[in-house]
């Protein structure tokens, strides 16, 4: 016997769908359309326009090599992804001026982090309201922000390590500490040694 | 002019040319020295002003308007104008630079908040020194600065076994994290509570305020803050006059006297304006998050909202309004 209650759960759906409350799943070809609750923003344009911009001003005429190989100048070094990247993972093999993502973006384009986000989702959500990425001029009214690319090199897009500033000056009068303290050892690896102690015991 | 025998060769020229048209001070013997610091500032009303420029390298009448300047608090408006012209005053002659001194007044409906995120900072000091440029510390070597960012083993929230003085060739050093820390702008703050004469308060916008001419620097407010985040003016800041900045506030960057304590203050001259504090775009890394923790749609609100944060020494209770945070 079917019940009732379960013939009910497709009459709803229809009625939610005619009504347009779950229109916002519609219209596949536009792709992600961002977070539309994430407070609105303005990406800050590129610093320097792209070297070598327009790419199909020389990839018109090159064919498209799709097995990975050694990248010579003015490509840079790829380090990206682990070894498991390739060049066609981002740029279009089609057409070079842009880049895979739904819309196609061009390759300097303001809107990278469409792109980044493709695998980067979680920070790319963080980006939209603020917990990643930098915030540049006011904290209050227009939100200006940077894109993915101002502080990550899409090619190489670890932050190499780099010289701190200098330490804080000593109290005129007063030595610098000659070193750390010693360290103490963590209470819970005291604890371990502490536990496996009478364990051996039982066994015994 | 008995104080700064001791203090290296870059004190103020105001204080070298006055010693030489007083004409009268040689280096005390020690024993005249301790005499006179007992005497206390009480008695060497008398001794000052045979040996220290006269009134104080001011004016007549800006001594005495300063001698008789109110609290912050209390002063009228126009009080305030005079202070603030005083301030500029002194500025051009011991600084030798034109600097405007406000006292933005905080905006309604706004409260401070800040979020830094730990996984994000790679300890670069950035923070730091645009901190020291933008709140006009002293330049010479042992000078203040509001920001300290500690070195801790990971797994380690020791703050005794943090490392400040941490000076590698590359920093993030591999197993080490980095914190900076700051005044936590505490919403139930001690050292307001430890201050006996009412010069430091918290305004409507939640900043913790020094009244720096109000200070009397017994340094008490020091000892009650749990975060290390007030400094002591031990000798005059000298700040080259190239890089003084002159977009100053009255409870913020203005020129601070020797002997008073003095704290982050979220660059109010800044933030007061709508802009972001210094260490936050200084920072290179997009670790700081600062805003109005009143604004529902707010970056920091998010942060809090949706991000594992954690405050410093909660368990105190002091309620600081500056969180830190993870991925």
């Amino acid at each position: 016997m079917i019940r009732p209650v379960t013939l009910c759960f497709p009459l709803v759906y229809l009625i939610l769908t005619m009504a347009g409350v779950a229109s916002h799943a519609a219209d596949p070809q536009a792709g992600f359309q961002g977070y539309p609750e994430a407070p609105a923003f303005t990406v800050l344009p590129r610093e320097a326009p792209l070297k070598n911009y327009p790419c199909m001003r020389c990839h018109d005429f090159l064919k498209v090599k799709t097995e990975p190989r050694q990248l010579r100048a003015p490509h840079p070094e790829l380090d990206h992804g682990a070894g498991r990247f390739w060049c066609l993972e981002c740029h279009d093999p089609e057409n070079r001026n842009s880049l895979r993502t739904t819309p196609p973006i061009a390759t300097n384009s303001n809107e990278i982090h469409t792109l980044c986000g493709r695998c980067h989702a979680t920070q790319e959500r963080d980006w939209y309201f603020g917990a990643h990425g930098k915030r540049v001029g006011l904290w209050q009214g227009e939100r200006e922000i940077l894109d993915c690319v101002r502080c990550h090199n899409p090619h190489q897009p670890a932050i190499q390590p780099r010289k701190p500033q200098p330490p804080p000056a000593v109290r005129s009068g007063l030595e610098r500490p000659a070193g750390r303290p010693e360290p103490v050892v963590p209470i819970w690896e005291q604890a371990v040694d502490g536990l496996e102690q009478p364990r051996e015991q039982q066994h015994e | 002019m008995v104080w700064n025998n001791h203090e290296n060769s870059n004190m103020s020229d105001q204080h070298d040319v006055s010693t030489q048209s007083a004409g009268t001070v040689t280096v005390p013997d020690p024993h005249r020295r301790r005499l006179l610091k007992q005497l206390g500032i009480a008695g060497a009303a008398g001794t000052t002003a045979a040996s220290a420029p006269a009134w104080g390298g001011s004016t007549l009448l800006d001594a005495l308007g300063g001698f008789f300047q109110d609290q912050y608090q209390r002063m009228s408006p126009s009080e305030i104008e005079a202070a603030l012209a005083r301030i500029e005053r002194k500025a051009k002659r011991d600084l030798g630079v034109d600097i405007h001194c406000d006292n933005t007044p905080p905006q309604a409906g706004v409260v401070f908040g800040y979020a830094l995120n730990v996984s994000r900072c790679r300890g670069y000091r950035d923070c730091v020194q645009a901190c020291i440029q933008e709140n006009n510390h002293g330049r010479d070597p042992s000078s203040t600065a509001y920001i300290r960012v500690l070195e801790l083993d990971h797994g380690q929230m020791n703050l005794e076994q943090a490392d400040q003085y941490y000076d590698p060739e590359t920093v993030p050093v591999p197993g080490k994290y980095y914190l900076p820390v700051q005044c936590m702008q505490c919403a139930d703050p001690p050292c307001v509570k430890a201050c006996p004469v009412e010069a430091t308060w918290m305004e409507p916008d939640g900043i913790v305020v020094v009244d720096y001419d109000w200070c009397i620097g017994c340094r008490y407010c020091m000892t009650a803050c749990p975060y290390w985040a007030r400094h002591f003016n031990w000798k005059q800041p000298t700040i080259p006059a190239d890089q003084v900045n002159p977009d100053t506030h009255y409870l913020g960057n203005r020129p601070r006297p020797v002997g008073v304590v003095e704290k982050c203050h979220f660059c109010i001259q800044r933030t007061r304006k709508g802009r972001l504090p210094a260490c936050a775009e200084a920072c290179p890394t997009g670790a700081r998050v600062f805003g109005n923790l009143l604004d529902p749609h707010s970056e920091i609100r998010y942060v809090l909202a949706n991000k594992p944060v954690f405050q410093l020494k909660s368990e105190l209770g002091t309620e600081p309004k500056f969180w830190y945070f993870t991925d």
